[in-house]
């Protein structure tokens, strides 16, 4: 069930902040990221969802996981953290911001 | 990867569930199958599996769009609607028949068994026999139409008439086994060639025609015939009286047959107009059609109506010619190889062409296809009409969700707000489009014409909208169905805002991050080699997972092959590509 995410848009991503040029595939690569990071995405918040015995997952249960995960995505990046351990590792040191 | 395996995991547990749909939904056909084999009779087996096939095929195709669960129970729905409404239709029938049709050589007993079985199989021989019937409006085959439509009544009667089901079956049964044992039947009705022909096409409609579809169009015919057998009903009587005196009361059971038959024929083919009927009227009948079905032929429903009329007229008058031309515009080509068989063919080929039709109607795929398979069929003057009809609506169907399409796929490249105002108001600009032009223009022009023409305000709105900044953000679609399927469990659409938001902060985020790393590289482009540094920051990518496998796993092929270099067949990876 891969489909095409539309580059275009996706681009547009990108560049809005920054005045920065994007490479030629870059933004497939940034598809591919988006893919993984929905992923995990999903998949913690289905786990959330669990937890509340609920078969759908609903909105409470995604802002709950992105609010933990966008932290710790942007902490991940800024202290460079490789390995996913070390990752939640720091997210429990900065009190899961 | 266990991501992979998850996805591969998600396809089969999806696949598995369907399966299960399959069977639980289909115990139907299954029992068709297995009773089908039970029969001695080689011809018997040999349409049932036909047509337990046909069915089969219809369900699969109809179960595709999801529509498994109506496509059952409209066809379980159709089965007993169409059987009571077939009782009140051939009571007076079966009745006539039990009298003059006791010497059919079947056993009743044995035929009952049989019949039973094949009850599907016979609704469809028997509604076609009467159907062929009908239009000739002859004597002939005076011993097949009374068993066929005292098979059917007795179908349906079985409670009521024992004789009248032993006629009945020994016509089914006699049908398919052999047209020899027809054709001592018709020893009793002088005319051996209709029961040729009534014999063929009751081959050929169940051979051709799934029981599903004969079952439809008895329903159809029921339906229909309710209101025509009205008409018919005085015409029969006409007949009746009239060839009574002639010949033997099979002729006149025959006429009512041939009534009946008209009714049916008729009702078979204007089936896409009945099916839609049926969908008002009847709850199972509609549904099975589908929706796509239902919107051709609730388009073409209108000028259904006349031509069935005309059709009606036509049974009486001749009937033959149309029946044919319906079949002809089903799909299985049985029917016409039987024809050859029987001259006169213009009464088997129609009930065949009108089971077909039926079929195709039900398949919804066959409507096109109905044209391409008579061969040999006659008149195609109510068939033409039909076919004109069906393809009418659907061509318009076709059409009508390709503008859509098109139309929505240009929204959704643009941003999803602008995309999704877009795609409101192009909706139903559209419909007014489609209704109101209904022949095959260029979709695109006509978008182009209707969307500048009839909606500048919208127009108005949409491109000032699209500006905004708020509304970027990807397609509601595209992130809804990624997050489904990653999400394996379901999803309650109104996540799609909170998610909105989350992948504006990551892309703002993702830019930022991209940013420093190029520049970190003294480079002022992001390249994929940040993407890549950026996933093993992020964790994704470590030293036993590189980057292809990921790449592999998520993106679709075009990506894959732009991402990955391919080696050439010199054996040469040039990195370049890469880039």
């Amino acid at each position: 069930m891969s489909k095409k995410a539309p580059r275009a848009a996706l681009k547009l991503h990108m560049k809005k902040n920054t005045n920065i040029r994007i490479g030629k595939n870059a933004d497939l690569m940034a598809q591919l990221n988006l893919l993984v990071v929905l992923h995990r995405l999903a998949e913690e918040s289905r786990v959330k969802a669990f937890e509340e015995k609920s078969a759908t997952i609903k909105v409470h249960h995604v802002r709950a996981v992105a609010k933990r995960s966008h932290d710790g995505l942007s902490q991940l990046n800024m202290l460079g953290i490789t390995c996913f351990t070390e990752f939640r590792r720091r997210l429990v040191q900065h009190g899961r911001l | 990867m266990h991501d992979r395996g998850i996805l591969i995991e998600c396809d089969s547990s999806l696949f598995s569930v369907s399966g299960l749909n399959l069977t639980l939904k289909t115990p139907f056909v299954e029992k068709r199958i297995e009773r089908a084999g039970l029969q001695r009779k080689v011809s018997n087996r040999r349409l049932q599996s036909v047509d337990a096939f046909d069915e089969a095929v219809q369900r699969c195709l109809e179960q595709c769009p999801n529509q498994d669960q109506s496509v059952f129970q409209d066809g379980k729905t159709l089965e007993d609607s169409s059987w009571q409404k077939f009782t009140l239709g051939l009571s007076d029938v079966t009745e006539l028949y039990v009298q003059s049709k006791k010497d059919d050589t079947m056993g009743p007993s044995a035929e009952k068994e049989r019949e039973h079985e094949l009850e599907k199989a016979r609704d469809i021989p028997v509604s076609e026999p009467l159907i062929q019937e009908e239009k000739d409006h002859e004597m002939e085959s005076q011993d097949e139409e009374e068993v066929v439509p005292s098979s059917q009544e007795d179908v349906y009667l079985r409670a009521e008439d024992d004789i009248v089901l032993a006629p009945t079956q020994a016509m089914t049964e006699s049908l398919p086994e052999s047209h020899d044992v027809e054709l001592q039947d018709r020893e009793f009705v002088e005319e051996v060639e209709i029961g040729n022909v009534v014999e063929i096409e009751y081959e050929n409609v169940v051979e051709t025609e799934d029981q599903e579809v004969v079952e439809i169009e008895d329903e159809n015919a029921e339906e229909v015939g309710d209101e025509e057998v009205e008409d018919e009903n005085a015409e029969e009587v006409e007949n009746e009286n009239a060839e009574e005196f002639e010949d033997k009361n099979a002729e006149e059971v025959e006429d009512e047959e041939v009534v009946e038959a008209d009714l049916e024929y008729n009702d078979t083919s204007q089936y896409p107009e009945r099916i839609t009927r049926r969908a008002h009227r009847s709850e199972g009948g509609g549904a099975v059609l589908g929706i796509p079905g239902t919107t051709r032929v609730t388009k073409s429903f209108g000028a259904g109506l006349n031509p069935r009329e005309k059709d009606l007229l036509d049974f009486v008058d001749e009937g033959r010619e149309s029946l044919q031309d319906i079949p002809d515009e089903e799909r299985e080509p049985l029917g016409s190889p039987e024809f050859p068989q029987l001259h006169p063919a213009a009464e088997l080929s129609t009930p065949e062409q009108r089971s077909q039709q039926h079929e195709a109607s039900l398949a919804e795929e066959d409507v096109p296809e109905l044209a391409e398979d008579d061969d040999a069929q006659e008149e195609p003057n109510q068939s033409e009409e039909e076919e004109l009809m069906d393809s009418e609506p659907a061509n318009h169907s076709p059409e009508f969700p390709q503008e859509e399409e098109e139309e929505e796929e240009d929204d959704d490249d643009d941003d999803a707000l602008s995309a999704e105002l877009s795609m409101k108001t192009p909706a139903f600009v559209r419909q007014k489009r489609v209704f109101a032009s209904r022949t095959a223009q260029t979709t695109p022009t006509v978008l182009k014409e209707v969307n500048s023409g009839p909606a500048p305000q919208v127009a108005k709105r949409a491109p000032r909208q699209k500006r905004q900044t708020g509304v970027d953000v990807l397609p509601k679609s595209y992130v809804m169905s990624v997050f489904k399927h990653f999400a394996k469990t379901k999803v309650a659409s109104d996540v799609y805002p909170a998610i909105n938001e989350i992948l504006k902060k990551y892309f703002e985020r993702l830019a930022d991050d991209l940013e420093a790393y190029a520049a970190h590289a003294k480079r002022k482009t992001i390249e994929v080699e940040d993407f890549e540094l950026l996933m093993r920051r992020q964790g994704f990518v470590t030293d036993t997972t590189p980057v292809n496998i990921l790449i592999e796993k998520y993106l679709p092929m075009e990506y894959r092959k732009l991402l990955i270099p391919v080696a050439t067949s010199g054996n040469k990876v040039i990195p370049k590509q890469r880039r």
